[in-house]
């Protein structure tokens, strides 16, 4: 039993130790920005921005449109075919706000990009760790926050959002085309209309907030695992599939976390 | 001559492995200096104590007249950046930038050239080494030699006064290690850059060199 505590207790003292150093990791990021014109000045670090949202945003538009299509067709049969049974079928757009802008949205367009980009971060950072390009870099004067981490964070942040908004638009429009081939008659505009009803400042809102935490979550959560690898070639996998695990869990916590908020203050 | 590196009795030790003791040498500018020992340096603790990347656990370094471990940490990444280039036993190179573009690293990062005068002085280096036609290769492609080559170059590129190398020919063949040592030498003689060279093979090729020194390094675990 005291084995169990001690063992319960070491996990804890890891995780908190674990979120600790991410959040000196974001302190650090944070004062790069702060201190570095990155947009207007800097060529070499707006490049790597540049590479990074190319490869997290453009890239994964055709895996985004899938899913979403699909989910938003999903949950259109579900609540409209539901909803019908009791004459409510006017609520669909309701329940489509609550469901993806409001919730799923951003969370799944995070979960695509952990098992993409959050991955692939920590792959590459490893690996850079394992060949001495970390050193070089090091001993070239070269900044791993500013060089590394800033850009990977601005990047997918605005990707996180640009792929959020994709994701709503499209899963309406997937929902749209579900209900069409279903035989339902509805005109597009009323059927717009009728998602467009419901939808709040107050939505959006929430759906950007979050969008933006899971923007920072994933790209710390990936360098800071890519920069945990030591020497051997044998780290980088395992350290790639705790960036997957960590960021996730991340990511649901920081979800249900602001939606509680959300219900209460807002 | 004015004096850029000296070891003044240095040493250092690993619970297991790395261990070397009572080093003394220096390095004037312009100078090229091989320091050999037994059993070679896996972790680069060499170049890494004289970039400041770790600490001796005896003796004294000094850089540029300073004492290395009273130098702040800012004007220890000046330093690094302006004055010191590093070749590192592995060519350390970014996987995913091109050939080109790894030589004008530092260029980018630390000065405000523009962007014609950066792709001048690539071209230029490039020429030197003559791997012109690798500019838009990236490392993977490129034989273990060329990237010890665009190594190399990339740590000249800022004109540094001093450039550390650490096993410059290490994992090359006879053949592969001529272009390297010749590219060293020629930095060496025309840009009057010092070179500090760390490595365990005690050869011929090193003839060159102002001075050899015996660094006696040891492994023990």
């Amino acid at each position: 039993m005291d084995k169990l505590a001690a063992a319960i207790g070491r996990r804890a003292v890891g995780a908190v130790e674990y979120v600790f150093n991410l959040v000196k990791l974001f302190n650090a990021v944070a004062a790069s920005f702060a201190l570095d014109s990155v947009f207007s000045s800097d060529r070499l670090i707006r490049g790597i921005t540049l590479n990074q949202i190319i490869f997290t945003a453009i890239d994964a538009l055709p895996i985004i449109t899938v899913i979403s299509l699909g989910l938003g067709g999903i949950v259109v049969i579900q609540t409209f075919t539901q909803l019908s049974k009791f004459g409510a079928s006017n609520f669909s757009g309701k329940i489509l706000v609550l469901v993806f802008v409001r919730e799923f949205s951003s969370l799944l367009t995070a979960l695509l990009i952990i098992s993409r980009s959050g991955s692939a971060m920590t792959t590459e950072i490893g690996n850079m760790k394992v060949n001495q390009e970390i050193y070089a870099l090091e001993a070239m004067g070269i900044d791993m926050v500013r060089f590394l981490v800033l850009p990977r964070t601005i990047a997918v942040v605005v990707a996180m959002m640009c792929l959020t908004v994709y994701f709503n638009l499209v899963a309406v429009l997937g929902g749209f085309i579900v209900m069409l081939v279903l035989g339902v008659k509805i005109q597009f505009l009323a059927f717009i209309e009728n998602f467009l009803k419901y939808l709040t400042f107050k939505d959006i809102s929430i759906c950007f907030v979050k969008s933006f935490c899971f923007g920072l979550i994933i790209p710390l959560v990936g360098s800071y695992n890519g920069l945990s690898v030591k020497k051997s070639p044998t780290e980088v996998p395992a350290q790639t599939t705790r960036t997957v695990i960590d960021a996730i869990m991340l990511c649901i916590v920081a979800d249900a976390a602001l939606t509680v908020v959300s219900y209460i203050y807002l | 001559m004015s004096k850029i590196l000296e070891f003044a009795d240095v040493g250092y030790s690993e619970t297991a492995g790395f261990r070397f003791g009572g080093l003394n040498f220096s390095v004037d500018s312009g100078e090229s200096v091989v320091v050999y020992g037994s059993v070679r340096d896996e972790e680069s603790v060499l170049p890494k104590l004289c970039a400041g990347l770790v600490s001796t656990t005896k003796g004294t370094i000094k850089l540029f007249g300073r004492n290395l471990d009273s130098i702040p940490v800012e004007d220890l990444i000046k330093m690094r950046s302006e004055k010191m280039g590093f070749v590192f036993s592995k060519p350390a190179l970014m996987n995913n930038m091109r050939i080109k573009d790894n030589v004008a690293l530092p260029l980018r990062y630390h000065t405000q050239m523009t962007e014609v005068q950066i792709i001048k002085s690539v071209n230029d280096r490039l020429q030197m080494a003559g791997i012109t036609g690798y500019a838009d290769k990236f490392p993977p492609e490129l034989h273990a030699g060329i990237q010890k080559i665009v190594s190399v170059l990339r740590a000249s590129v800022t004109d540094p006064e001093i450039i550390f190398y650490d096993e410059p020919v290490f994992e090359l063949d006879a053949v592969a290690s001529v272009p390297v040592i010749n590219l060293i030498k020629k930095i060496n003689s025309e840009k009057k850059t010092a070179s500090l060279i760390f490595t365990c093979r005690q050869e011929s090729v090193w003839n060159f060199a102002d001075r050899i020194i015996n660094g006696g390094t040891q492994a023990v675990g």
